[in-house]
């Protein structure tokens, strides 16, 4: 209820009678007890602001010395430099126009108050905005408590969001500011506040202006704490019995310090333990539990020194092959959740990006008709790895280099804001990494909502970052901060695979992952050789070898030699037999045996005669990878349920603990699974399991009635690839097919293969594990050899191919007429 | 209690109307109906028994689907708005390129003085969710809106045909399932469903098994999600509640390694929206949610109601490829339903 106040205008223009270098300059504010204006001195060349009490409205005016002016100068004794102090008090007395007042006379503070502010900023008010106030309001109430000394009345409107920038060169550029320290006590309030809940009131109403919804994992893991902890509990609380951080600013700080700890904690906590050595076969399944990940990571993993080099890398491979796993296991997120990553343990800075979230903000996407709104999947992409590489700086720098990081982070971060040219948040607290993450973050949401938009000729588009953008920000991290130099930054992009990532949006985002600097290596993981796009939107054709290295985890693996296959499946297992508590094997020779007598002719001829093989043993796993080691733990992990389960293997004492027959039975049943599961994809399921079965069913064919040609014992054909006479001219209907035979790694396109001219034509193997399905063997020997024509019909018309190709009787030795021919130079 | 409330708090805790009989349906002059013109007896129900209650000239906006299936009752909707005098429009909703569909709609009504209704008994569960969510995005909200549903008198399969299916499947992996639908067109992302928000996390997919198990299947192969949420619909009539068990059956879902696994009714949608609830305050903190709603009608209604609220959910669809013959479809009109959606306003972003 405002009292006693005289008329506001009475003192604009008007010079402090006893202070006359002081003029009222303009009106400020009015409380329930004063006017606050803003006043300036020429003489000083300063501005002030001037707090005007009615003389009725203070506590004791009338004393000598006056009660209220004891109660104003209390604030003095506070030291922390976000209290605004009154450095001088005088009297405003003109008798005839009824005025008897105080003036109390402070600096005055450029800025908004917090109430204005969470106005103007609803929606756009940031879990780091938050924080900082909570840490400067702490800063703030320890000096309090020391003191003694209690505001009374606490509100967001004596709190301000103080503008520095027009200044001052050094520090932040806005602060938060508290004013109006010991007026409740001077004046004739009836009762002082409490400072606890008071700003509590003012957390609430800062949470309830952040967009939770739009913010990071982090930032609502942040707000959750803030929300159920600090606000439900320890800044209401009067009792330290009840709550021991209640009115322990020191304390209250150091919890508000640990949240990004716990969260990292939190979220590596969220997923289980592994039970069994089969459970999280895939590395999406492990998700952020790190340790896990790192027992079942193999260092003999096929290609990894492929990967680790300093060159840009496609990296393809069948679903499952480990790529996921790799490239996450080398992201510096994950060797620090691991405590591998020392200065000496870490030569790069790798950072793990999973398009699945380019999948989501971008889905099906195709080229806009507006060139403005182009470069929005960048500006996405930019902000999502950037706000990454500052995340994972800050947590690794402070683990290791904590001194220089804490020196040198409101510097590089003030670098950063003017390299990629956003204009930093007014609010205090920016030149921090997290500031510029939660705006990043917000600009990722700006980029994925305006896609929307992408074709309406009524949007207007604003700025986004261009391909350079990224790559000038690392090398702007790199070059400002001592411990980054020599260690250039590694983007491990992975399933970077068309569909989902559309041949447009990798035409578009070809012009950031495809450049060569210093500073930046891209590796990007995709699905098959088909599923990534070698060309930008600007008609550049990246060439394999000058701008890329191609990696085709398939193909090695196809061409591995069994025991270095062998090694690496073995450690695989070794480490998950040997993760889960008191498992009873710890190694694949145990489990499932050693079977290195298999011969390929031998078991060529054995089916000839209607034998079935049996397959089981160690070496019959590796023949049956092509590299996806996912299917191969699954496999296993289905071996011993059909063995009785832990307990049954538990209980049996020979060698192997999953009988032959067992084993043999379950990878047969895997395949035929493999193809139920393939008939259900999208659009070309069903296709694609009628031409892998004709194919099969053709080989098998051959198998049983023709002899390969260019051995002496004439042993049974067997073709489990087929090769091209001449490089292939499809329609767009069959090429879409082979793609996603490919795509699914039904088929493993080796580029090595040659046609009759000498051309270079890929050859397609069958992947291993559909072997047993079609009674076929594990040789490499023998190829289907078949025209352009015929393989149009086989891709389009299985069941004609298969009709038309299929043998039905035994085949002379040399017989021109047929339509297969062996390669024979297996 | 000072504790903020999040959105999803504060739709946990309002009060949600009960899915309400009706005899029929009458519409003022001022109301608009939405209705789909589907294949089943049930698509027309309502519009049926508008007309026959002598409503007002109310609004009638038809969606029509493409790819057009020759069994669909356009000439009846068309007849019976002529009969009733209502003016009619339709649009047409394409099924294989759904997106911004839902703002179409929302086009269409322009300002309804009256009640918006919304008869989603012939409508795919992807236009259920997107016609909800435009409609919540409107400064008036759901509020003056109602959705309409019109349960059958039969559901087809029969238990015996299912069991037999399975059978076969059992002994050839390859065996082709045919019950309501097969095959998967796409798995549809729309983008105004979208969220990107969730940058890096794990995926849980919140699943809704059913007969074509394509769909489940395409779900898993295109999204590879690491978590599940498998949400097993109960139906309210206990001669169908063998339904259950079966579509767990033909989708194998008790193979899926740590999924868990909630039982709600098909019919009232609140038990799916609480369990929608329940399942984001567990999981929303670390992991990127996936709702694919190929479930009921009314659970698409409680998913549309949910992402209405809460925005940070992805909302996923396969759409089939081919669906069996309408004679195979539902039969017949059970029983009317009205749910009111005023309660559902819209409060602030948070």
């Amino acid at each position: 209820m405002r009292q006693n106040l005289p008329d506001k205008n009475y003192f604009l223009n008007k010079p402090l009678p006893l202070r006359p270098a002081i003029r009222i300059l303009s009106h400020k504010g009015t409380g329930a007890n004063a006017h606050v204006f803003r006043g300036h001195s020429d003489e000083l060349g300063r501005d002030f602001a001037c707090k005007i009490i009615p003389k009725e409205n203070l506590v004791g005016a009338e004393e000598d010395p006056p009660t209220w002016r004891a109660e104003v100068l209390k604030a003095n004794k506070l030291r922390s430099s976000a209290v605004v102090k009154f450095s001088d008090d005088t009297e405003w007395i003109d008798e005839a126009a009824g005025i008897n007042c105080v003036v109390l006379i402070s600096d005055f503070v450029e800025g908004e108050r917090l109430r204005e502010f969470n106005k103007t900023n609803k929606g756009e008010v940031t879990i780091a905005f938050v924080t900082c106030f909570l840490k400067s309001m702490l800063d703030v109430f320890n000096d309090m408590v020391l003191q003694g000394v209690e505001h009374g009345d606490l509100h967001a409107g004596n709190v301000l969001v103080a503008d520095r920038s027009s200044y001052a060169l050094l520090g932040e550029q806005y602060e938060f500011r508290i004013t109006d320290f010991g007026v409740t006590s001077a004046t004739s309030e009836p009762h002082l506040k409490d400072d606890f809940f008071q700003m509590a009131l003012m957390l609430r109403e800062l949470l309830q202006t952040v967009d939770y919804q739009s913010a990071s994992q982090k930032d609502k893991f942040t707000f959750n704490i803030l929300n159920d902890h600090f606000l439900a509990k320890h800044l209401v609380e009067k009792d330290t019995t009840l709550d021991p951080l209640a009115r322990q600013p020191r304390r209250l700080f150091e919890r508000l310090k640990e949240i990004d700890a716990e969260f990292d904690s939190a979220q590596a906590g969220g997923a289980a333990q592994l039970l069994t050595p089969f459970d999280y076969p895939s590395c999406e399944q492990i998700g952020e539990a790190h340790s896990i990940l790192k027992a079942l990571y193999s260092d003999l993993f096929l290609g990894l020194r492929d990967i680790e080099s300093r060159d840009n890398l496609v990296l393809t491979g069948p679903r499952g092959c480990g790529k996921s796993t790799v490239f996450k296991s080398l992201s510096l997120r994950h060797r620090i959740s691991v405590g591998e990553a020392s200065g000496e343990q870490v030569q790069y800075i790798g950072i793990y990006y999973r398009c699945d979230d380019l999948y989501f903000a971008f889905p099906r996407y195709r080229r806009p008709n507006r060139a403005e709104a182009l470069d929005l999947p960048i500006h996405f992409v930019t902000c999502t790895l950037l706000g990454e590489v500052l995340n994972v700086i800050e947590t690794w720098a402070r683990a290791n280099y904590l001194d220089e990081f804490s020196r040198e982070e409101p510097r590089v971060a003030q670098k950063i804001w003017r390299t990629i040219g956003l204009k930093p948040p007014e609010e205090p607290g920016i030149n921090n990494f997290r500031a510029i993450v939660t705006r990043l973050q917000k600009e990722r949401l700006r980029a994925a909502e305006k896609q929307r938009f992408a074709n309406d000729p009524k949007q207007t588009f604003g700025r986004y970052f261009g391909a350079d953008v990224l790559v000038k920000a690392c090398q702007a991290v790199n070059e400002s901060l001592s411990f980054l130099r020599e260690r250039p930054f590694y983007f491990f992009i992975d399933d970077y695979s068309s569909p989902k990532i559309t041949k447009e949006l990798q035409e578009n985002l070809n012009r950031l992952f495809m450049q060569r600097t210093w500073a930046c290596f891209f590796k990007l993981s995709t699905e098959s050789p088909v599923s990534f796009w070698r060309s930008d939107v600007d008609g550049k054709i990246y060439v394999e070898r000058r701008e890329f290295t191609l990696l085709n985890l398939g193909v090695i693996y196809l061409h591995a030699e069994l025991e270095e296959k062998l090694a690496f499946i073995e450690d695989v297992f070794k480490r998950r037999l040997s993760a889960p508590p008191s498992y009873p094997v710890s190694d694949l020779n145990t489990l499932v045996g050693a079977n290195p007598s298999y011969i390929n002719n031998e078991e060529a001829r054995a089916i000839r005669d209607d034998r079935k093989t049996e397959f089981w043993g160690k070496e019959t796993l590796s023949r049956l990878c092509s590299g996806d080691i996912h299917y191969l733990i699954g496999l296993v992990g289905g071996m011993v349920i059909a063995a009785g389960g832990t307990g049954g293997i538990a209980r049996e004492e020979t060698v192997p603990r999953v009988p032959a027959s067992t084993q043999n039975m379950v990878i047969r049943e895997a395949a035929g699974s493999f193809l139920k599961n393939l008939r259900g994809i999208p659009k070309h399921g069903t296709q694609l399991v009628a031409v892998v079965t004709a194919f099969g069913n053709v080989a098998h064919s051959y198998l049983k009635f023709r002899d390969s040609k260019n051995e002496e014992a004439h042993p049974p054909h067997q073709a489990t690839r087929i090769e091209p006479y001449e490089p292939l001219a499809l329609s767009d209907e069959a090429e879409k097919i082979y793609d996603e035979l490919l795509r699914y790694s039904v088929f493993i396109e080796d580029v090595r293969g040659k046609s009759r001219r000498g051309k270079v034509v890929p050859r397609l193997y069958l992947r291993r594990f559909l072997v047993p399905h079609f009674n076929l063997t594990f040789s490499t020997r023998d190829s289907v050899e078949i025209n352009p024509s015929d393989f149009e019909e086989f891709l389009l018309r299985p069941a004609q191919f298969e009709d038309h190709f299929r043998l039905r009787n035994p085949q002379p030795p040399e017989s021109p007429g047929l339509p297969f021919d062996q390669h024979g130079d297996g | 209690m000072l504790r903020v409330q999040r959105v999803d708090e504060q739709l946990a805790a309002l009060q949600k109307p009960v899915l309400e009989p009706m005899d029929w349906l009458r519409l003022g002059s001022d109301d608009c109906l939405v209705v789909c013109a589907g294949f089943e007896d049930r698509a027309v129900a309502f519009l049926r028994s508008a007309a026959a209650r002598k409503s007002e000239c109310a609004r009638v906006l038809v969606v029509t689907y493409l790819p057009s299936v020759i069994e669909n009752r356009v000439a009846e909707v068309e007849n019976l708005c002529g009969a009733a005098r209502f003016p009619m429009e339709a649009v047409d909703y394409d099924r294989e390129n759904p997106s911004g569909f839902g703002d179409v709609v929302c086009d269409k009504l322009g300002s309804v003085p009256g009640r918006v209704y919304i008869d989603v008994s012939g409508m795919s569960r992807l236009l259920i969710v997107q016609i909800l969510v435009s409609l919540a995005k409107r400064p008036s909200g759901l509020s003056r809106c109602s959705v309409l549903y019109a349960e059958a008198s039969e559901y087809p399969p029969a238990e015996d045909q299912v069991t037999d299916e399975i059978s076969k499947s059992d002994l050839d992996p390859l065996y082709l399932i045919m019950l309501l639908s097969s095959g998967v067109f796409e798995v549809t992302v729309p983008p105004e469903l979208a969220s990107a928000s969730l940058d890096g996390q794990q995926i849980r997919l919140v699943a809704f098994p059913s007969f074509n198990t394509d769909q489940f299947t395409a779900l898993r192969t295109e999204l590879q999600p690491s978590r599940y949420s498998i949400i097993h619909g109960v139906p309210p009539a206990p001669e169908n509640k063998w339904r259950t068990q079966a579509i767990a059956k033909l989708n194998h879902v008790e193979n899926l390694q740590g999924a868990e696994n909630f039982h709600v009714s098909t019919l009232d949608y609140r038990e799916i929206l609480n369990c929608l609830l329940e399942i984001y305050r567990k999981h929303s903190s670390f992991e990127r949610i996936l709702i694919a709603p190929t479930g009921s009608k009314m659970q698409a209604v409680a998913v549309g109601i949910f992402r209405s609220f809460v925005k940070d959910v992805q909302i996923v669809y396969p759409t089939p490829r081919t669906f069996t013959s309408p004679e195979r479809y539902t039969q017949g009109v059970k029983c009317l339903y009205h749910l009111p959606l005023d309660s559902f306003s819209l409060p602030g972003a948070r």
